[in-house]
């Protein structure tokens, strides 16, 4: 295939994130644009008749692959990066559920630890899932070396793997009956973490430098998104006292990471995070229904201000107002185009209303 | 003396001891269990639900005060029942097709069973058939659809035109992130309530 990172100028798109990492601003904002390309090509490969297939053939989602990274356009800092799969629920399922495909955007796995006090949380390499989601890694890597960037696949943490395995309601209850045995989960939880993302990383660097997630930034290091769905449902004092440890572990870990800050109902946890010290940032999501993201300038602001990196995106037509209102240390924002035309205008403009004088 | 208020406050923080055995002192004192019910109960839940509202408590606060309220029931139901009160109303409840949402679902039916409803727990994914079945086959005067997907609340409007097709009796309320007033207009949905407390409110609206 045409490789798309020659497509790109990736040197350059490297330094420019070893740059916002450091929160500075490399001669303009980082900006990610991507849009079809203007020759792009309808889809041309057979498509598996069940949903499983859907998720799971390696065929297919290579296709998949080739064909979203051939006929996609990469403006600024955007990255050609293609994860592989199996749903946010993957890591309870490497835990022992059985994941169940709904439909083409969904899977998920039953809950099945009926006992929260006799739960020892194992990870299985031999398992069924963990195989596959190792096929579906193995094989993008191949067709990606040199063409295109491979996503560390999508890792739920302790926090929702717990969900997931015991029922968020249940959760929810265990928390107040019995705290001791979610504390002593907890960090069995992130070892097994670390193992699950060393895993992938091995591989992925196989054929790769740094590490990226389907949060499209690059690090030279070792990086992915931190996340806690379940967070959102509770207190701030208890998401600081059962599963702002692992955060912390994590970020420490890790060469570079970012939280993944999904919606209003988890915005209170926002201080908690901002005060872990070795969090590079947070990626906000203001969440299904709600206002357009120029209207968190100030939730935004409020990252940036506190030394910490932004991920956002946001519409086309909202960038430059973004860029007007915050700070540009350490802020990146992802946007998609319907047109090359208007996404290099786009990109023009940022760069000619926004550009700053290197450093001296 | 049985101290109502006192029920209501160790509802509120979800001390599921304290609550029955207040009211099982009640009880056995002879207070009257609806006035258990609603002064008690139903008056604690209220609270809790506006607690919720106002982002006090969370999930998790809820689900105990609820769980509350569920074994105190278990003790009031029969003298309820002795004493010829009848549920405020019967509410079929369910996430629509597709979607496996069902914390808020949750949440609504404990409120509706903390407001005195007799709640039918229809699950997840559910279709519309079998919302009208259930309707049918417990006399249910309410569905209440939950749906947290872009993707399935259009699923909505089928269940609206399957209870009319049915010919039933019964009104409908929706809710869930996505969902708007104006959603729940264009799709000739009986009501819509934004949080758990204001879906009791609807529900006795839409009753009583
Ligand atoms: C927990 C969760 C899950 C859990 C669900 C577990 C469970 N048993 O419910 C799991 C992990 C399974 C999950 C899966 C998915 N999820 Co999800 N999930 C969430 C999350 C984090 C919280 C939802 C929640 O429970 N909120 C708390 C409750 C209390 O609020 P609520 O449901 O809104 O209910 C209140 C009101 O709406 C109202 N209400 C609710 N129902 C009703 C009904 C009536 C009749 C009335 C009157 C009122 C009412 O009262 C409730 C109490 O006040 C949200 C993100 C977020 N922060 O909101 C995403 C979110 C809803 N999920 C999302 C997505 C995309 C998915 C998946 C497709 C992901 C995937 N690729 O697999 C799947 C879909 C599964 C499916 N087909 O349903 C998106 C939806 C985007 C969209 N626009 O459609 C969200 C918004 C996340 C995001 N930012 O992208 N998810």
């Amino acid at each position: 295939m045409e490789s798309a990172l020659e497509r790109i100028d990736f040197d350059a798109v490297k330094q420019r994130f070893d740059a916002y990492w450091r929160r500075e601003v490399p001669g303009r904002p980082l900006i990610g644009i991507t849009c079809p390309r203007d020759d792009a090509k309808p889809t041309d490969y057979p498509v598996p008749d069940t949903v499983e297939a859907r998720w799971t053939d390696v065929g297919y989602q290579c296709d998949r692959a080739r064909h979203q990274i051939e006929n996609t356009a990469y403006f600024g800092e955007a990255l050609p990066v293609f994860m592989p799969d199996i749903g946010p629920d993957s890591f309870s399922a490497f835990l022992g559920g059985e994941l169940v495909f709904l439909d083409d955007q969904t899977s998920w796995v039953r809950p099945f630890v009926d006992d929260l006090g006799g739960y020892v949380p194992a990870f299985d390499p031999g398992g069924k899932w963990w195989r596959r989601i190792c096929d579906l890694l193995d094989a993008v890597c191949e067709i990606a070396k040199g063409n295109f960037l491979v996503g560390i696949p999508d890792l739920h943490g302790g926090g929702d793997a717990l969900a997931a395995v015991r029922h968020p309601d249940k959760l929810a209850l265990d928390l107040y009956d019995e705290p001791a045995e979610v504390k002593r989960l907890m960090p069995a939880l992130t070892r097994i973490y670390r193992e699950v993302f060393e895993e992938y990383h091995r591989r992925a660097s196989r054929v790769q430098d740094g590490s990226t997630t389907w949060i499209h930034v690059y690090s030279r290091g070792s990086f992915t998104a931190l996340q806690n769905d379940f967070s959102g449902l509770i207190s701030p004092a208890m998401f600081a006292e059962f599963f702002l440890p692992e955060v912390e572990d994590l970020a420490g870990w890790l060469d570079n990471s970012l939280y993944h800050l999904d919606g209003p109902t988890a915005l209170g946890n926002l201080p908690w995070l901002l005060d872990v010290k070795e969090l590079d940032g947070i990626q906000w999501v203001p969440g299904a229904g709600a206002k357009p993201m120029s209207e968190w300038t100030d939730v935004c602001a409020q990252v940036l201000e506190a030394g910490k990196c932004l991920h956002i995106s946001c519409g086309a037509h909202e960038v430059e107002c973004i860029l007007s209102v915050l700070p540009h240390e350490g802020l990146f924002i992802r946007t998609h185009c319907s047109t090359e035309a208007e996404a290099r205008r786009l990109l023009r403009s940022v760069e000619g209303r926004f550009a700053r004088p290197p450093r001296p | 003396m049985a101290d109502l208020a006192a029920t209501a406050e160790a509802l509120i923080r979800g001390d599921r001891d304290t609550v029955v055995n207040l009211v099982k002192q009640a009880l056995d004192e002879g207070v009257d269990a609806e006035k258990i019910l609603d002064e008690g109960l139903v008056a604690g839940m209220d609270v809790v639900g506006q607690k919720f509202k106002n982002n006090e408590f969370y999930v998790p606060e809820v689900l105990i005060a609820a769980r509350a309220m569920n074994a105190s029931m278990e003790l009031l139901e029969p003298a309820l029942a002795k004493s010829g009160v009848k549920p405020a109303g019967v509410v079929v409840l369910g996430t629509v097709k597709g979607d496996l949402h069902d914390i808020g679902k949750n949440l609504v039916g404990m409120m509706l069973k903390g407001g005195g409803f007799r709640v039918v727990d229809a699950g997840i994914d559910v279709p519309p058939e079998r919302f009208v079945q259930l309707a049918q086959d417990n006399g249910a005067q309410l569905i209440g659809l939950s749906a947290l997907l872009t993707t399935t609340m259009t699923q909505m409007p089928n269940v609206v035109e399957a209870v009319k097709e049915a010919g039933l009796d019964v009104k409908v309320m929706i809710g869930g992130a996505p969902i708007t007033q104006e959603y729940a207009d264009e799709i000739g949905a009986d009501g819509y309530a934004p949080d758990a407390a204001s879906a009791v409110e609807m529900a006795r609206g839409l009753i009583g």
